[in-house]
């Protein structure tokens, strides 16, 4: 058969477009040639080497290079143009209504990073040279309307509203590091579902996860929210929760040491490797739950870490919006070794459902978690002290699964 | 205990291969999902019967084509694409040429890294996001045919990309 025949007929069934004949036509090629079936391979193989690449690492692009000349040369403006269009993903979850609106102004801009165009905008973002009118969603490095620019984590779900003037970033969930030019007119606006974040110039991060948390990297930040206000400074970071005034929170306390090498490696139910930085510039890891009824990726500390100043376990990590449902396990005091020859710590553990897509936060206080039930004997059951906590676990209750985790630690709302 | 440590050291080299196979012939994500935690229960269950001097992959790859028949039986809204003797057709030249998963990943990596965005984001709507032909053509405002092509070449530059990488060229 005609190589280029067969390639089409092979492409076409690797996207799902073959009709009934060609699939036949298909058929018969891939019995009678083994070097169509290895043609077939060749391509299947990275079709399946792009979902993976592509649903683990998820990076934003970016630098033109041979490959990208070679690509896009062949097609390179019609899917500029189509950048534009974009729609929003349809895995976007609900807005909340929230009696919260904050918003964040900054006092004194010191940052110039990014001129402002010397063409008067059109629209609230661009993104590779074209406008991103209202309603287009984004992606990857997104510049502001009068300078300044956004970079998106990967998964993250963001649209545009609002004018060229005055630039409206909706952020449903994912992460942000946004550089925002002083602005001599107009603000810029993130709204999350948790809030408002309007900023006249500033360099900030926001999450979005069960909650909204800012940190602000450069200038002073006045926080308003109701009555509330709230002086912000470099360093500093904000939280907005579903109700009530942004809370000034202190740093992530005792991060837990999580690198991949710190994950078990006698489980052979799940496999842990190392993922880069993640989007608060720690190691990030990839978790594997290959088997098992309820496999679990953990890591422990025999010498034991005191968490009784903190109110809560923090845990960024990559959602993907399955519905699944996750555990969440902390190893509190007890004796390393139990005569059976297993760990005696006492486990209390906390569940929770993987429903929003791409990096972001969760925050969960200690009152949420229950002591695990049918502990083995031998283990203490004096409460969650949290004097000594000697390790962490992540358990699903489905197979295959794949997380990226990065930051774990404790809070304080104090 | 060794050989639970020994099936797993296999099944773990092995797995990204076995998935690409078997998403090959059914084209679809959730069902090769499916497919894999079955395929992965029968090769634990019967690897007292697995002959060392055999591939590990074509072996498993063997089971996966079982199952894959066993799941489109039961799964009727699932269309047969490609037919048993074309599986296996496919199946007997699986390995011919092909580098092991982890090399041809990180230079995968490597070649997506000089792609322009607008081009990775219809990569990533249709494979990260898992999104039919039509609804990647609908977010572009293009047609389907058009988008196909457009996939069909970068593959095709992709996968050159990654045989360059491998050999040690520059590209």
């Amino acid at each position: 058969m005609d190589p280029v025949r067969l390639d089409r007929l092979i492409a076409r069934h690797l996207d799902g477009l073959s009709v009934a004949a060609e699939h036949a036509e298909l058929d018969a090629v891939l019995r009678s040639s083994p070097e169509a079936a290895r043609r077939f391979a060749k391509q299947a193989r990275v079709d399946a080497d792009l979902r993976t690449a592509l649903r683990i690492t998820g990076r934003a692009t970016d630098p033109a290079g041979s490959i990208s000349q070679r690509i896009a040369a062949a097609d390179r403006s019609a899917a500029m143009r189509s950048a534009r269009r974009f729609r929003p993903s349809r895995r976007r979850p609900a807005w909340r209504l929230l009696p919260l609106t904050a918003s964040v102004m900054l006092a004194t801009g010191v940052l110039a990073w990014y001129a402002s165009g010397t063409r008067a905008p059109a629209a609230p973002f661009t993104s590779a040279g074209q406008d991103q009118p209202a309603g287009a969603s984004l992606a990857g490095v997104v510049e502001i309307a009068g300078g300044g620019t956004i970079t998106l984590a990967a998964g993250s779900l963001a649209s545009t509203a609002g004018t060229a003037a005055e630039p409206v970033l909706r952020l449903s969930s994912g992460a942000a590091d946004c550089m925002v030019s002083p602005r001599t007119q107009g603000r810029f606006s993130i709204v999350t579902p948790h809030g408002t974040l309007s900023v006249v110039g500033t360099a900030f991060r926001v999450m979005v996860g069960d909650g909204t948390t800012l940190t602000v990297r450069q200038g002073t930040v006045e926080a308003v929210a109701g009555a509330e206000r709230l002086a912000v400074g470099p360093g500093s970071i904000v939280r907005l929760g579903d109700s009530g005034p942004p809370r000034l929170i202190k740093p992530i306390l005792h991060p837990a040491r999580t690198a991949a090498a710190d994950w078990n490696k006698n489980n052979s139910d799940v496999r842990v490797s190392a993922a880069g930085l993640g989007p608060t510039g720690h190691p990030a890891v990839r978790v594997a739950f290959i088997a098992g009824m309820t496999p679990w990726a953990s890591c422990t500390w025999p010498a034991g870490v005191d968490w009784r100043d903190a109110d809560g376990v923090s845990l960024v990590m990559q959602g993907t919006g399955s519905g699944r449902r996750l555990r969440f396990e902390v190893m509190d005091d007890g004796p390393e070794r139990l005569a059976n020859g297993r760990d005696g710590y006492e486990r209390f553990i906390v569940d929770f459902t993987d429903d929003l897509v791409g990096w972001h936060e969760r925050r969960i206080p200690f009152a949420n978690f229950t002591r695990r039930p049918n502990l083995w004997s031998g283990m203490p059951d004096n409460g969650f002290g949290r004097e000594r906590i000697h390790g962490l676990s992540v358990i699903v209750t489905q197979v295959p699964s794949e997380y990226l985790l990065e930051r774990i630690g404790t809070y304080r709302d104090r | 205990m060794e050989d639970q440590q020994r099936f797993i050291t296999l099944f773990l080299r092995h797995q990204d291969d076995i998935r690409a196979f078997v998403g090959s012939v059914v084209r679809d994500w959730t069902a090769t999902d499916d497919i894999m935690q079955e395929t992965a229960a029968v090769l634990w269950r019967k690897f007292a019967e697995y002959d060392p001097a055999r591939s590990f992959g074509a072996w498993a790859r063997g089971v996966a084509g079982f199952e894959i028949r066993k799941h489109l039986d039961r799964k009727a809204r699932l269309p047969i694409l490609l037919s048993p003797a074309a599986i296996a057709a496919i199946d007997a030249v699986w390995d011919d040429e092909a580098p092991a998963a982890s090399p041809r990943l990180e230079a995968l990596a490597r070649c997506l890294d000089r792609v322009d965005a607008p081009t990775r984001e219809i990569l990533a709507l249709r494979y990260r996001d898992d999104l039919d032909l039509d609804e990647v053509a609908s977010r572009c405002g293009r047609g389907i045919e058009a988008v196909g092509k457009l996939l069909q070449r970068l593959r095709s530059a992709l996968g050159s990309c990654v045989q360059g990488q491998l050999a040690g060229g520059a590209d």
